[in-house]
């Protein structure tokens, strides 16, 4: 008996200190960070607004991160973001030197998509690297898959892509080449390239995802690869085009904490929230992201299940990129990219 | 004691007050300026491989190099072609009177001062798919023309914006080219042709070389338009410099590429300067006397119209485009909502963003404006070849890339936690608006004559009662010029506050760039009708004020 009030006792100080602790080292906000514009928007109606109901700590958004920004913050010491969403390439590239290792239960979620978390990022967003075309250009049906998509005799036009390296574009060289899924890596890189040369001629390239999506909405292409999330707001403006949901890439983005970061209990905490399977479903009614959290059902409007990229067999029928490949390998694919790009 | 006796002679009071004076300018641009540059070149010596390796590197570099080789080309091409067409109108402003320069005049004002996000927003409207031009080229029965992503589409962009910056300095210095140098030509005999070229245009040069000089540096560095309305093929050195900051993370090889784009644009200029009074004539004397002649070729008018039809009527684009229904940049846009006006006042990124940026703007205009107050003051104390230098140092701001500023500024504002606030976007405009206050209050300090001050001083004024009383209602004009110059520059402001910009401080420009980069937000159209709006009724306002002012 006596033990046992002794036991009660102290656990009562223990969580008394604790909480104590917590409430004296509980930050007043938090600032989370991604792309920005209105998926930021999305990210602070759903998981934002929870968080704050549930801890009184208020959330701030900040947006567009990038990798220049969150290094001159580490190095700096002068950290004021505290939850980052960043590409996976990001976290399986810097994890322990700009971010931190998340907590125990954060790594290698079960319950989430796999092949993009580490010990420093949890996936929380995904998308599809999607086909798209134009349906007055093509009425009679486009391109079905990337090797039509390349093949500008069959279907003479403009292409648009995006202008970046790592993850989509010698992938889909590739399997326009006729590599099947399974055999991408490691990837060919003068035979991506070479298959790039011979569509030049005919690619727009977009740099920012809004920029897609005005692409489209101009149709300043007859097809393009878009993120499907961006493609969304153009399908709903009622731009003619329609998705190939054959050989899409998928991808999904990673909550971090960065390295240093001043509030790593409430941002674990914040990380936790939004991979609540309503928080997640939310976002996605919001913003059409594919949840990150397997069995998170949002419930879409016409555009939003035209694009979705979270349905079993979308998912199912996903090509995967092989990031840390990707990322080991980062410098040599960045240095060719621009090299080709400038030639 | 007697040596310190004779360091209170006239000339030592007079060194030193000068010092005094100088001082708080010098020590500003030191600090806040020349410290983070400086920075950025210790970072191009940083390879561990030897201090030269990072150089080594970037010149062995095929790719680099044709990309240094697409800068300088392009911004030569700028310059060339804003000369080729601000020259006729220049000149044109010089032979013509009353109301018609006041409309010449205004044009240029208005687009001088309209934003350069409105600008470059118009400008994409325009040159999409489908977009205005290409639906004009196509009702001509050509097949379709998509200026979007071409360089023929930057360069037309770029040579609309930097036209201001031309047409100020060569007016500025036809105007002070005496006429009856051009007559007595004419009556010894020479032809139109043979005076223009063999009298005017050599009495001209140096007002080609002002306007040539800011283009041509502004243009090394531009990131906004070639970004936002060029093709992603055909990088630039700036957008290079970002690329290796933001995708590999190459700090090194990021800050050599600065600090050659730097030397490039400091070869060009240091020369230049050498020779010419460039960055003084930008815009000293752009409200100088009228006059002119009746006669002039219809060729001549006919090319102002059309310049003057470039430099006003993209920008209005902004205005059918700010109504749509749909969160869409569609041209022509479909229905007719006025939610994105409202959007703009009841949405806090926007409402807030605004605010933000006049705060921010007031303060950069009292900074800059006080400085330069100063400095000038100074300059009338010390030796015309002090006064050189200390005018090349404070101009320096205004020859060196934004670009290489942003990247120097916010490596060093993280360090001193000042970035993302109020202190540090003060201080991060001061410096690019210092120039721009200084010019025109330093030329109406220099030709204030100094007599009055003297007399007043005779009659026992005190220097500060003389200074409020005489001094300042006197400089009235280049003062308030100054003044406002820092304002707009600093409300302009894009591509340092895009670095330094955090979740506690976004400015107007920095939320603009953004709801066109990573979002389609047509409130962007709504706040830039807005801007437009206020604009020209600010240069009408003052017009009619300088005419009140001349009587």
């Amino acid at each position: 008996m006596n033990r046992n009030i002794h036991k009660i006792v102290s656990l009562a100080a223990f969580t008394c200190a604790v909480g104590g602790l917590a409430l004296a080292q509980q930050p007043s906000q938090i600032v989370t960070v991604n792309t920005g514009g209105p998926y930021l928007a999305a990210t602070l109606e759903a998981s934002g607004k929870s968080f704050t109901q549930a801890t009184g700590i208020k959330v701030i958004g900040d947006g567009p991160q990038s990798l220049a920004k969150i290094q001159q913050m580490v190095k700096s010491g002068n950290i004021t973001w505290d939850v980052v969403e960043v590409p996976p390439v990001f976290t399986l590239r810097h994890c322990g030197t700009l971010f931190q290792e998340l907590p125990a239960d954060l790594q290698n979620r079960k319950d989430v998509l796999p092949g993009f978390g580490n010990a420093c990022g949890v996936p929380v967003a995904g998308y599809a690297n999607l086909m798209l075309y134009n349906t007055k250009t093509f009425p009679n049906g486009g391109p079905k898959n990337w090797a039509e998509f390349f093949d500008v005799q069959k279907f003479p036009g403009k292409r648009g892509l995006w202008n970046g390296a790592e993850g989509v574009n010698l992938e889909i060289a590739l399997l326009a080449d006729g590599v099947a899924p399974k055999d991408l890596y490691p990837l060919d890189l003068d035979r991506a390239f070479a298959k790039l040369t011979k569509l030049r001629p005919n690619i727009v390239f977009w740099s920012a995802g809004a920029q897609s999506t005005q692409m489209m909405e101009s149709q300043e292409v007859d097809m393009l690869m878009a993120w499907s999330s961006r493609a969304y707001p153009a399908l709903k403006n009622g731009a003619p085009f329609e998705p190939v949901w054959n050989q899409h890439i998928i991808y999904n983005n990673v909550l971090t904490i960065l390295k240093g970061a001043p509030n790593p209990t409430a941002s674990a905490n914040y990380i936790r929230t939004a991979l609540t399977p309503a928080n997640q479903a939310r976002v996605s009614e919001l913003f059409p992201v594919a949840p990150a959290v397997i069995g998170a059902t949002p419930k879409l409007d016409a555009a939003g299940v035209k694009i979705f990229a979270g349905t079993p067999e979308r998912t199912a029928s996903a090509v995967r990129p092989n990031l840390q490949w990707v990322a080991d390998n980062s410098a040599e694919i960045q240095k060719r990219w621009t090299e080709w790009l400038n030639k | 004691m007697q040596i310190i006796h004779k360091l209170g002679s006239a000339d030592q009071k007079k060194a030193a007050a000068a010092t005094l004076l100088l001082l708080p300018v010098l020590l500003f641009l030191a600090l806040f300026f020349v410290w983070p540059v400086l920075g950025v070149l210790g970072d191009s010596f940083s390879n561990e491989a030897g201090p030269l390796k990072e150089y080594a590197n970037f010149f062995a570099s095929g790719t680099y190099l044709q990309i240094l080789a697409r800068t300088i080309s392009s911004a030569l091409l700028v310059t060339a072609l804003c000369v080729l067409v601000g020259y006729p109108y220049a000149f044109l402003m010089t032979r013509v009177r009353g109301s018609v320069l006041k409309v010449l005049t205004g044009v240029v004002l208005v687009s001088f001062f309209t934003s350069v996000m409105v600008r470059s927003f118009a400008w994409i409207i325009l040159l999409q798919r489908n977009g205005i031009v290409d639906r004009l080229w196509q009702s001509l029965g050509f097949d379709s023309l998509v200026l979007r992503g071409t360089f023929v589409g930057v360069a037309i962009a770029m040579v609309q914006i930097m036209l201001p910056f031309m047409i100020f300095p060569l007016y500025s210095a036809m105007v002070g080219i005496d006429d009856r140098l051009e007559r007595a030509s004419a009556s010894l005999g020479a032809k139109k042709w043979t005076t223009f070229w063999r009298i005017y245009f050599p009495l001209s040069v140096p007002g080609v070389v002002a306007g040539s000089v800011i283009v041509f540096v502004t243009s090394l560095g531009f990131y906004i338009i070639p970004g936002l309305i060029g093709s992603s093929s055909s990088q630039l050195l700036s957008h290079l410099i970002y690329s290796l900051i933001n995708t590999v993370l190459d700090i090194p090889m990021a800050s050599t590429a600065s600090v050659v784009l730097l030397l490039i644009a400091l070869a060009v200029v240091l020369p230049l300067m050498w020779r010419f009074d460039v960055a003084g004539n930008v815009v000293a004397r752009f409200s100088a006397g009228e006059r002119g002649s009746a006669q002039q070729s219809l060729m001549l008018r006919i090319w102002a119209w059309l310049v003057g039809a470039l430099l006003l009527l993209p920008a209005l684009v902004v205005i059918p485009i700010s109504f749509p229904e749909n969160r869409s940049f569609v041209f022509p846009p479909t229905g007719f909502s006025i939610k994105w006006y409202q959007n703009f006042f009841a949405n806090e990124e926007w409402w807030g963003s605004f605010v933000n940026s006049l705060q921010v703007s007031l303060l950069v205009t009292v900074v800059a404006t006080i400085l330069s107050v100063l400095a000038a003051l100074a300059l009338r104390l010390v030796s015309s070849r002090t006064r050189t230098m200390v005018r090349a140092v404070i101009l320096t701001p205004r020859i060196v890339p934004g670009i290489i500023i942003a990247i120097a500024v916010y490596g060093q504002f993280l360090a001193w936690r000042v970035s993302g606030s109020t202190l540090g976007f003060v201080i991060a405009h001061a410096i690019m608006a210092l120039p721009f206050a200084f010019i025109p209050i330093a030329a109406t300090l220099e030709q204030f004559d100094k007599r009055f001050e003297d007399a007043s001083a005779s009659l026992g004024a005190s220097r500060l009662t003389t200074f409020f009383r005489i001094v300042l209602p006197l400089i009235r004009t280049g003062f308030l010029t100054g003044a406002m110059f820092a304002f707009v520059i600093s409300f302009d402001e894009v591509i340092v506050s895009l670095f330094i910009s955090g979740p506690a401080l976004r400015t107007l420009p920095v939320q603009m760039y953004r709801s066109i980069a990573s979002d389609i937000d047509p409130t962007i159209a709504a706040a830039s009708t807005m801007l437009l709006l206020i604009t020209a009724c600010l240069v009408a306002a003052s017009m009619v004020f300088s005419k009140k002012n001349v009587r």
